[in-house]
């Protein structure tokens, strides 16, 4: 097996752990503490837009994406043009790198995590991606590096959480204006790793993956198929806003589920949309035809999503931007 | 098959509900909001085996699962332990926080001098870093900000390379821009693109080996001043254009177009370098820092604060590099700062309104009272070499345009006019091959014909271009 070992391991089989003997469970227990996020100077979690493009975190939040990313309304008129010229030929370069970048039952050899314990670590990175007004792409990104890295080497329970912190802040280096920086993703950990821990997973994550980071990912999709969308004849502006919206927000919650790792983020992303343009009985929904999938596989994809989100419902109210809810009277939340 | 396709809901739910996972804790106490600590959890599916199941179900309206199906685990205070299995099996062992450099394979590296590659397909089960002292490392070639580029040899088989060595930083890991250079360039394999041989890791530094490229345009143009000859600088925009149009149509754009980051060889070749500031486009909604581009080759839409990147980004620089090519100054070479940059180019593209530049009101720093109100005027009254090369101004014009959406993409640049006299085979070629295979495609010499052929000009413009940062 291919498994990471820390020096003086007595066999083949050691895994990513933290620095810490044998019989400390106790701080084992201690260490691995998801919940107590101490936020601290993070401030509060705010939505409202400074100017954007300067310096820090005004700029990260001017993306604006974090929320639901209910901006497909005011896709600009540079981004249609550009998507006239290109959107064919990076719809085909993604989806031809689906494959390659698709983490294959990550957890069959994992000793110690499990499918629970990868629902939890992302439904956590889930409020922590907002909480950094980050994107859905980096979001997603994470949750594929993850996944990947899983699938190459075994990880001790007790730096699970370090490795999601980790392929996050890679992620976010990877496609983000302004990362979060090292010391306030410690400290969304309580600071129960040191710098030099997450330094160096990051070193052993990069080198597994090969720096092959560049994944399709589900929020490519939505964006594409969207623009298809609005490109066709008759295309109802405001509909394939909401139903991206919606659709973000599903498929947010399809990454904490396990289950869904066996789909392909275009078969996701189309699932995501046909799903959200029925929930929201949409008069124009997007021709599913697009994603190039038969008929059965999206319908199992859908079913499957309309299970996850029957039994997320709050979660995904709190995912969707407020008008975007409110058109969900399914959700049965009040907001 | 065909009675699961007409299962009841309700047996369907049931199934699910068996397999049905929830977990708790999650989100519970990530409170984003003091008051909001909402956010419960994310309820697992758990899908059954693979068949048609619920293929023709419709959808349900979600209220068909009732709320006292859904089994929720209760939350916990403490004794979390989400990992079921034994742990005995599993063998850690304690050290001090050094996963990074001391792997148990620490052995291998003493068995052979062989490049251990990041890209080698070697057994995944030891860890490869590669090791700098693969390659010999020659003179320093440069230095940037986070980085410096040594010329190199490989101890293997003796080629030149060049070492682009990354610190690495104590406070914030591997660089942004290294991650993205090393992760891009992985994918890009195109005659027109340096080629990223290798990755080495070690404790300080990252090092990416590159192919050895031995001058880039910017020390070509200034050792040949004065404008180059018209027909390398076609074979230079040509070799740009179909980097450009290569990475523009994988969804990447570069961000950071300018003479010192396009590579030259001794043959003539011309390889876009230094992804750093590239990233994956990603549409629509991110902004970018509109602080990538360097002055002189920033187009006036980012200038103006518009923070919608496209891949009509890229190509304002490729019209400036063409211009400054042609001409032997660069084309905007703005002293000081935004304002001044601006007005060098409204002055010669004329100032915009909303008619010729439809938005540009609403821009963040777009003030008409701040601007001089210029018209517009051709091209060739600012750089009057253009006009010596057929279609070389209407070219220039069609990519220097204010108003973003109306620049030509680098695909359709490629199809100008101004390349009609080049082979055909030319648009022909495979990605990794470069255009001097094609016969009769060479460089010509810059022996200063140019500047006879041109007469006058151009002493002054080069002081300025000397001064370029």
């Amino acid at each position: 097996a291919a498994w990471f070992a820390l020096p003086a391991c007595e066999s083949e089989e050691a895994v990513v752990g933290r620095s810490q003997s044998h019989g400390q469970a106790a701080e084992k227990r201690q260490t691995f503490r998801w919940l107590g996020f101490c936020f601290g100077d993070g401030g509060p979690l705010s939505a409202q837009t400074t100017s954007p493009g300067r310096a820090g975190r005004g700029a990260r939040e001017a993306g604006g994406d974090s929320f639901g990313g209910h901006r497909a309304a005011q896709i600009s008129a540079q981004e249609l043009q550009a998507f006239r010229e290109y959107g064919e030929s990076w719809y085909r370069s993604r989806k031809g790198l689906e494959s390659r970048f698709q983490p294959r039952e990550p957890l069959a050899r994992q000793p110690q995590v499990t499918a629970e314990a990868r629902c939890k670590l992302v439904s956590w990175l889930i409020p922590v991606h907002r909480h950094f007004g980050l994107s859905l792409e980096a979001l997603c990104l994470a949750v594929n590096i993850l996944d990947r890295f899983l699938a190459t080497t075994p990880v001790a329970a007790d730096c699970f959480q370090l490795l999601g912190v980790t392929a996050l802040l890679i992620a976010c280096k990877q496609v983000e204006v302004h990362p979060p920086s090292v010391k306030e993703l410690l400290a969304l950990c309580c600071d129960v790793f040191t710098r030099q821990q997450l330094r160096n997973l990051e070193c052993i994550v990069l080198h597994r993956l090969d720096f092959d980071l560049a994944a399709p990912t589900v929020s490519f999709f939505l964006e594409h198929f969207s623009q298809v969308r609005l490109e066709a004849r008759g295309a109802d502006a405001g509909e394939a806003a909401d139903a991206r919206s919606l659709a973000a927000g599903v498929a947010e919650l399809s990454l904490a589920d396990y289950a869904f790792t066996k789909y392909a983020p275009s078969l996701l992303a189309a699932s995501s949309l046909g799903l959200a343009d029925r929930l929201l009985r949409h008069r124009s929904p997007l021709d599913l035809r697009v994603s190039g999938y038969p008929e059965e596989l999206l319908r199992d994809c859908m079913d499957q999503l309309q299970l996850l989100v029957s039994l997320n419902r709050r979660s995904l109210s709190l995912l969707l931007p407020s008008e975007v809810a409110q058109k969900c009277p399914w959700l049965g939340v009040d907001r | 098959m065909c009675d699961m396709i007409d299962s009841q809901s309700a047996e369907k739910i049931s199934r699910m509900k068996k397999l049905r996972r929830t977990l708790s804790e999650s989100f519970g106490r990530i409170a984003l909001k003091k008051e909001d600590s909402s956010f419960d959890e994310i309820c697992v599916t758990k899908m059954s085996t693979r068949n048609c199941q619920g293929m023709d179900s419709v959808i349900k309206p979600l209220d068909t699962i009732p709320e006292d199906k859904k089994v929720r685990v209760q939350r916990t205070q403490s004794s979390f332990d989400p990992f079921e299995k034994p742990t005995n099996q599993v063998k850690r062992v304690h050290s001090e926080n050094n996963a990074c450099i001391n792997f148990k394979t620490s052995s291998a590296g003493k068995e052979s001098p062989k490049v251990r590659r990041h890209s080698s397909p070697s057994s995944p089960t030891s860890p490869k870093f590669g090791k700098a002292d693969s390659y010999e490392k020659l003179e320093k070639l440069g230095e940037g900000s986070y980085a410096t580029v040594y010329k190199g040899k490989s101890k293997v088989n003796g080629k030149l390379v060049a070492l682009k060595v990354i610190r690495l930083q104590e406070e914030e890991g591997t660089p942004f821009t290294a991650i993205r250079e090393a992760s891009l360039l992985k994918g890009l394999k195109h005659a027109n693109i340096v080629l990223l041989h290798d990755i080495i890791h070690t404790k300080e530094t990252l090092t990416l080996v590159f192919e050895y490229v031995h001058t880039d345009l910017c020390q070509y143009m200034d050792k040949h001043p004065g404008g180059l000859h018209p027909e390398n600088v076609k074979l230079f925009l040509f070799q740009l254009l179909r980097g450009l149009s290569y990475i523009h149509q994988r969804y990447i754009l570069h961000r950071d177009l300018k003479p010192q980051n396009l590579l030259i060889s001794d043959t003539g070749e011309l390889k876009l370098a230094d992804f750093g500031l590239a990233r994956a486009k990603s549409v629509p909604s991110h902004t970018y820092s509109n602080e990538v581009v360097t002055l002189w080759y920033r187009p006036p839409d980012v200038l103006l604060g518009s923070t919608e990147y496209s891949t009509c980004l890229d190509m304002w620089g490729v019209g400036c590099i063409f211009v400054e090519m042609i001409q032997g100054v660069a084309a905007f070479p703005g002293m000081k700062d935004i304002q001044d940059q601006l007005e060098r180019i409204f002055l010669v593209l004329g100032t915009p309104n909303e008619d010729t530049w439809p938005g540009v009101h609403s821009l963040p720093h777009f003030k008409p009272e701040r601007f001089t109100q210029y018209g517009p005027k051709n091209l060739r009254q600012a750089w009057n070499k253009l006009s010596c090369v057929n279609h070389a101004e209407d070219l220039a014009s069609k990519l220097l345009q204010c108003f973003p959406k109306n620049r030509l993409s680098a695909q359709a640049a490629l199809s100008h006019e101004y390349f009609s006299d080049l082979p055909p085979r030319l648009w022909e070629l495979t990605d990794m091959s470069s255009i001097f295979t094609v016969p009769n495609v060479r460089l010509q010499p810059e022996t200063g014909e140019s500047m006879r052929a041109f007469g006058k000009n151009n002493s002054y413009g080069k002081g300025v271009s000397n001064s370029k940062h």
